[in-house]
């Protein structure tokens, strides 16, 4: 049996913006801990980097997903965290529901077993 | 304490080429403080031994920051939004080894426009499980480029396709060890003392216009082309294939099994070896012995004109040809030893089992 420690990183992209939100959803966060929350959520069998969640937080925050603020001065700088909105929330319920709904149908896809009259 | 100097030591290359907006000097603050948080755990937990190896260990865990950086900087534009591209930067002084392992894909080795070292690939389409790794340790730049699979070619026309172009500085003195299975290297406009090392399964090795320290090649079959080039040795092992060179200066080691050799306005000296092939040299100016050893296939050697040099053309079952002024002290249809001019400053030695020498 082969073991594969790591997901596809090309099956899981369409996934990222779920993922941001869902983390999101549970507090208030920054790029470089958001980066050590996906690993442990994932049971470090998923690695994402600094700049792909830059480049979605942008986006997710030009839809109005989630909003941004700097903290307090930390070590010498001031980190840029992001907050959910309730768009976000919304949007994140919604994630859930067609994630549930593609999972089902691919797993029937791929294992499912043809009728034969 | 990180300071943060040494921050923006490592990212102002990377932001240099994107315009100065509110908005990216605002996504700078934030990669810094991440970068700052980052190094310093690194420091803490020893994973670095100086503030220096953490930062630029923390700046190369990023990631690529092409893509934010042309979302905020509103410079990608949609034609070319299709293709991925990742760019990465490195000190030429804290860079002394490169090391390329490539599948299927083309690399280009090009001059650097500062003095760093740019890595940048170029994808089409954006594939992930094709996108370029790159790893730091120590002094040595590691790339992995790896193929794509196979499914990824099931698209007529869409087959993936993808490019890592290597800049390297005017300054760099240090080793390039590249292994390709399949795909082409291209080296161009480098002039710099670079040391490299080429293995290559199947595909071509081409240089334009450079001038490096070194060059070691073997490529199992394919094809040796370089034209206006200049290294202090070109060493060559070509098993199946063609070698042409053009305007070329080096000290030569070159065999190939089966393929020909054709030189042209050769500059140098050395040692050429074929099994079965034929070898067209032309000299524009031999400073040192020249060597020619062929089993089966002909041999034409051309010396410049005004030149003194010591022959040696023996030719098993073949002929030996010499149209040039000499003296002889054995001349026979499969040999000629003898001398061009009065003072001869370098021997030319051709052995050819079967085929014909021509020596002028």
């Amino acid at each position: 049996m082969t073991i594969r420690p790591d997901i596809s990183k090309d099956l899981i992209r369409g996934a990222t913006d779920g993922i941001i939100l869902n983390v999101l959803s549970q507090g208030d966060s920054y790029g470089y801990q958001m980066v050590q929350q996906i690993a442990e959520l994932s049971d470090g069998h998923y690695e994402i980097n600094e700049a792909t969640l830059y480049t979605v937080f942008r986006r997710l925050s030009k839809k109005g997903l989630i909003d941004s603020y700097y903290g307090s001065e930390t070590q010498g700088g001031r980190r840029k965290y992001y907050h959910i909105t309730e768009a976000g929330i919304t949007e994140l319920a919604q994630f859930r529901k067609d994630w549930q709904f593609a999972k089902n149908t691919i797993t029937q896809l791929t294992t499912g077993v043809l009728k034969h009259d | 304490m990180i300071d943060d100097n040494l921050i923006s030591t490592f990212l102002k290359p990377i932001f240099a080429n994107y315009p100065q907006t509110d908005d990216s000097r605002d996504f700078y603050n934030e990669v810094a403080a991440d970068v700052r948080e980052a190094a310093q755990d690194l420091l803490d937990s020893n994973d670095a031994t100086t503030p220096e190896q953490a930062v630029k260990l923390a700046v190369d865990s990023l990631g690529d920051l092409t893509e934010p950086l042309q979302l905020i900087s509103g410079t990608q534009s949609p034609a070319i939004s299709q293709n991925s591209s990742a760019n990465s930067s490195w000190s030429a002084d804290l860079i002394t080894r490169i090391v390329m392992h490539a599948d299927e894909t083309k690399v280009n080795l090009v001059a650097s426009p500062d003095d760093q070292i740019h890595v940048h690939q170029y994808q089409q389409p954006k594939l992930a499980s094709t996108k370029v790794q790159i790893k730091t340790l120590e002094n040595t730049l590691s790339i992995e480029a790896p193929s794509p699979r196979w499914f990824q070619y099931l698209i007529p026309f869409r087959h993936p396709k993808s490019t890592v172009e290597i800049a390297l500085p005017s300054q760099f003195a240090g080793h390039l060890e590249a292994e390709l299975k399949s795909g082409t290297l291209s080296i161009e406009n480098v002039k710099n003392q670079l040391q490299a090392k080429v293995v290559l399964s199947s595909g071509s090795l081409s240089i334009n216009h450079a001038w490096i320290k070194t060059l070691s090649a073997q490529i199992n079959s394919g094809q040796f082309k370089a034209r206006h080039f200049a290294s202090n040795s070109l060493q060559l092992d070509v098993h199946t294939g063609t070698i042409q060179l053009s305007n070329v200066e080096s000290t030569f080691d070159i065999s190939t099994h089966s393929g020909t050799i054709k030189g042209n306005v050769l500059t140098g000296k050395g040692q050429f070896t074929a099994h079965s092939g034929a070898l067209f040299l032309d000299w524009q100016h031999v400073n040192g012995d020249v060597t020619v050893i062929n089993h089966s296939g002909t041999v034409k050697i051309q010396t410049p004109m005004k030149d003194s040099f010591k022959f040696d053309l023996q030719a098993k079952s073949g002929t030996v040809k010499v149209t040039r002024n000499a003296t002889y002290s054995v001349q026979v249809l499969g040999a000629a030893i003898g001398q061009v001019g009065d003072r001869p400053q370098y021997d030319v030695k051709v052995e050819d089992h079967s085929g014909t020498i021509r020596l002028s």
